[in-house]
């Protein structure tokens, strides 16, 4: 590689994906072949992001395109299929294929899943050193020979076989690999069915994708062809008697094992006996208790500690509880997301304001400058760097190898929401914050289950609602018994809701999906490479602030437009503000429950934004500085209470969530579903509490 | 004949049926678990942990029902 950025004449820039099975080292390869010099961006039509860069070789220009990784043809998300439609799209100039020779049976069936429909394939093994400490060696000019396309061994992170990649994907892109023809998978007696779609114009590749009853191209194809791709179907079943898709599987299978045997040595193992990471698959795998309690306590301190730092939370809690008080009072002001709050309204109040004033700006143009746009733009950089700490862990616990062990412990208990063991991720961040939460159900391979996924979450009562939560049983509850009661009934209740929700809608066919059983691969372990991790979790924050952000700064402003626009124009009034108005409209809904203050309506309504804002809200329609006073000028009994908390806890967790969930789906229907469920449980469990407490003697 | 879930750990078994729908089905061909594939069972306590060629993978109690193998003999 020559990157000295010298002027040259390029005559063609050549188009190369990247396309490998998780866990490759794909992304590592990606960084260094670029030199961290991609961009990302959209991928035309779809929500996808993939990262594009640049690399020239011998003075030829490479534009490499790192696909989403993808498991198999048998696609199951909107990534992997985009990686699929690149594939069979065939606009590039070459592939590099990337085998992951730790899970080489399944690497090498999907290179050749992908040699029978294109040979501008370049296959790059990594991984060898670790392979060779197992006793596994693969004969590379053997596999080339059998695969019949350019296989280089290559190590991103020594630096080995790079040129030579470079060279051999400029060789297969300028059509001068001199193989002994293209690969042909022998099927059989599936030829003649396979004969009788290339008679009708289509090219074996996807001939015999469409007996394997690839939906994607079924769904492509003429009504005529289509069912005539059926009737070939039936037929092959009925003769057969298994499906063709079985069969097929069958007889590529036999091939990689063909292939395995020529080209796979299996030496003694250079490390004898159980290696540290076998050994503690033993330990977690073989007892449940005991490893479930292993990686939740290992994630409970990585959460700990990152939310430690960006939000204070929960060590001021337990500092406060120990009679450090002063200390917990200090990590509340001083955490990360603190100081860039403190930081914003310094700039706001200090600087801006005195500088307006100074230029005679109208009174409202102040308030809006000041509470609304700093205060939105401070709404989303606060969450920055909680996003970046958050991303870095997913990153590690997913690069480790930790992930699949997690999958596997947490399966039994998710499985009563029928989701997979993963998912105690995003609920783990969701208890700290919602928003980080809903991104980190990007480790869900399964696009259906990554929704039901994401309509249950904001049922999680996050740190924000903890807070009003402590507040309003402080006002109302005096018994420290039936405060601690109520605070774990409405986590408990939290956790159910969740799991109510997350069921009911996979009531909906478009998010329900079979097999949600666990079946992992369970990868050797590895240490993370800090700087692929440092790169995706930067870039993903990136993402954020531009996606999420353009949602949650808009929506601050309309907020303060809500509170401060009246009948008669600009008002710092409350009363006199369209809030009034919502709220006395809002809080129509709890009339059974005897409550009519329109300030908690507009607390209510105000608590979509963020619900930090609930109390500070209330504090301002009962015009008083002291939030206690405020809370306690509601006058509610203790049923009152724990039903609007109810309510408080379940009903849409904030704003940003709900952008998130936007910019993730770029699902509008999803979104407004979202609401829709999130209000309507609340409501009903509200009525509920309310109900069977003003049945008890309180 | 017995389910996967029944072997004892250290057995090597050959799949000879898949007793479930597309869903499973297709999971399984995903990690390349199909009907003639041979695998050997690593633990069998909770979910079922398999070595299938280089790879070992980890499939529920449920799932393992559904799965007939027989035994191979070395």
């Amino acid at each position: 590689m020559s990157n000295k950025g010298e002027l040259k004449l390029v005559e063609k820039e050549y188009v190369v994906g990247l396309i490998a099975l998780p866990n490759a080292g794909k992304t590592t390869l990606f960084n260094f072949l670029t030199g961290s010099r991609g961009y990302v961006a959209n991928w035309p039509g779809k929500t996808v992001e993939v990262y594009t860069g640049f690399v020239e070789s011998d003075g030829k220009k490479v534009k490499l395109i790192d696909l989403p990784g993808i498991q198999s043809l048998h696609t199951l998300s909107k990534e992997e299929e985009l990686t699929k439609e690149f594939i069979l799209g065939k606009k590039y100039d070459a592939l590099v294929l990337l085998v992951n020779i730790e899970s080489l049976y399944r690497s090498l069936y999907f290179v050749l899943q992908v040699l029978e429909v294109t040979n501008k394939v370049v296959v790059a093994v990594s991984k060898l050193d670790t392979a060779a400490s197992r006793g596994i060696k693969i004969d590379v000019a053997k596999l080339e020979e059998l695969l019949r396309v350019p296989v280089v061994a290559i190590s991103s992170l020594k630096n080995i076989g790079i040129k030579e990649l470079m060279d051999k994907i400029i060789t297969v892109a300028e059509n001068k690999h001199k193989g002994k023809g293209k690969y042909k998978l022998n099927y059989e007696i599936l030829e003649e069915y396979i004969s009788k779609l290339m008679a009708m114009g289509e090219e074996r590749g996807i001939a015999v994708r469409l007996i394997e009853g690839d939906s994607y191209l079924l769904d492509r194809i003429n009504q005529d062809k289509r069912i005539k791709v059926e009737e070939l179907r039936k037929e092959i079943k009925k003769r057969l008697g298994m499906t063709p898709e079985e069969y097929i599987a069958r007889v590529r299978y036999e091939e990689v094992e063909r292939i395995v045997k020529q080209s796979v040595t299996h030496t003694e193992r250079l490390t004898k006996g159980k290696t540290f990471g076998e050994k503690f698959d033993d330990f977690i795998l073989s007892n449940w208790v005991l490893g479930t309690l292993t990686l939740l306590s290992l994630t409970i301190a990585g959460l700990f500690v990152i939310f430690a730092i960006n939000t204070g939370f929960p060590l001021n809690w337990i500092l406060d509880n120990v009679g450090l008080s002063n200390w917990a009072t200090f990590i509340e002001n001083y955490n990360l997301g603190g100081l860039i709050s403190l930081g914003f309204s310094l700039l706001g109040n200090d600087l801006v304001k005195p500088l307006m004033l100074m230029l005679n700006a109208p009174a409202w143009s102040i308030d809006l400058v000041i509470n609304g746009i700093i205060a939105g733009i401070s709404a989303v950089l606060s969450f920055v760097p909680l996003v970046y700490m958050i991303n870095v862990f997913m990153a590690i616990v997913d690069d480790s190898g930790l992930m699949a062990r997690t999958s596997v412990i947490f399966s039994k208990i998710s499985r009563i929401a029928g989701v997979s063991g993963k998912t105690i991720f995003p609920i783990g961040i969701s208890i700290g914050c919602n928003v980080p939460g809903v991104l980190a159900t990007r480790i869900l391979e399964d696009d259906k289950e990554r929704y039901r996924v994401m309509l249950a979450l904001p049922f999680i009562i996050c740190q924000a609602r903890l807070i009003v939560m402590i507040f309003m049983l402080s006002a109302f509850i005096i018994s420290p018994l039936l405060q601690t009661s109520s605070m774990l009934f409405f986590y408990l209740l939290s956790f159910v809701m969740f799991a109510i929700a997350a069921r009911l809608i996979s009531t909906i066919k478009t998010y329900r999906s079979e097999g949600e059983e666990l079946a992992v691969e369970l990868p050797p372990y590895h240490s993370p490479s800090w700087k692929v991790v440092n790169w995706i979790s930067w870039d993903r924050s990136k993402s954020f602030i531009t996606k999420a952000g353009t949602v949650i700064f808009p929506a601050s402003i309309v907020l303060w437009l809500i509170t401060h626009i009246g009948m008669h124009g600009y008002t710092t009034i409350p009363a006199q503000s369209l809030g009034y108005v919502l709220g006395s409209w809002v809080i129509k809904v709890f009339k059974p429950m005897g409550i009519n203050d329109w300030q908690l309506g507009l607390a209510l309504l105000s608590g979509v934004m963020a619900k930090e804002v609930v109390i500070e809200s209330l504090a301002i329609a009962f015009s008083t500085d002291n939030p206690i006073v405020a809370v306690r000028a509601l006058h509610l009994t203790i049923p009152q209470t724990l039903s609007i908390l109810t309510f408080i806890m379940l009903y849409v967790p904030c704003i940003a969530t709900l952008a998130v969930i936007y910019s993730e789906t770029k699902n509008l229907k999803f979104v407004l579903l979202n609401l829709f469920t999130e209000i309507s449980l609340a409501l009903v469990a509200s009525y509920v509490v309310y109900a069977a407490l003003s049945l008890l003697p309180l | 004949m017995q389910t996967l879930a029944e072997v004892e750990e250290g057995k090597s078994v050959r799949i000879v049926e898949i007793m479930g729908g597309y869903g499973l089905m297709s999971r399984l061909l995903r990690l390349g678990i199909i009907k003639g594939a041979v695998v050997s069972v690593v633990r069998n306590r909770g979910p079922v942990v398999l070595r299938f060629g280089d790879s070992i993978f980890a499939i529920g109690r449920g799932m393992a029902m559904k799965i007939l193998v027989e035994e191979v003999v070395r």
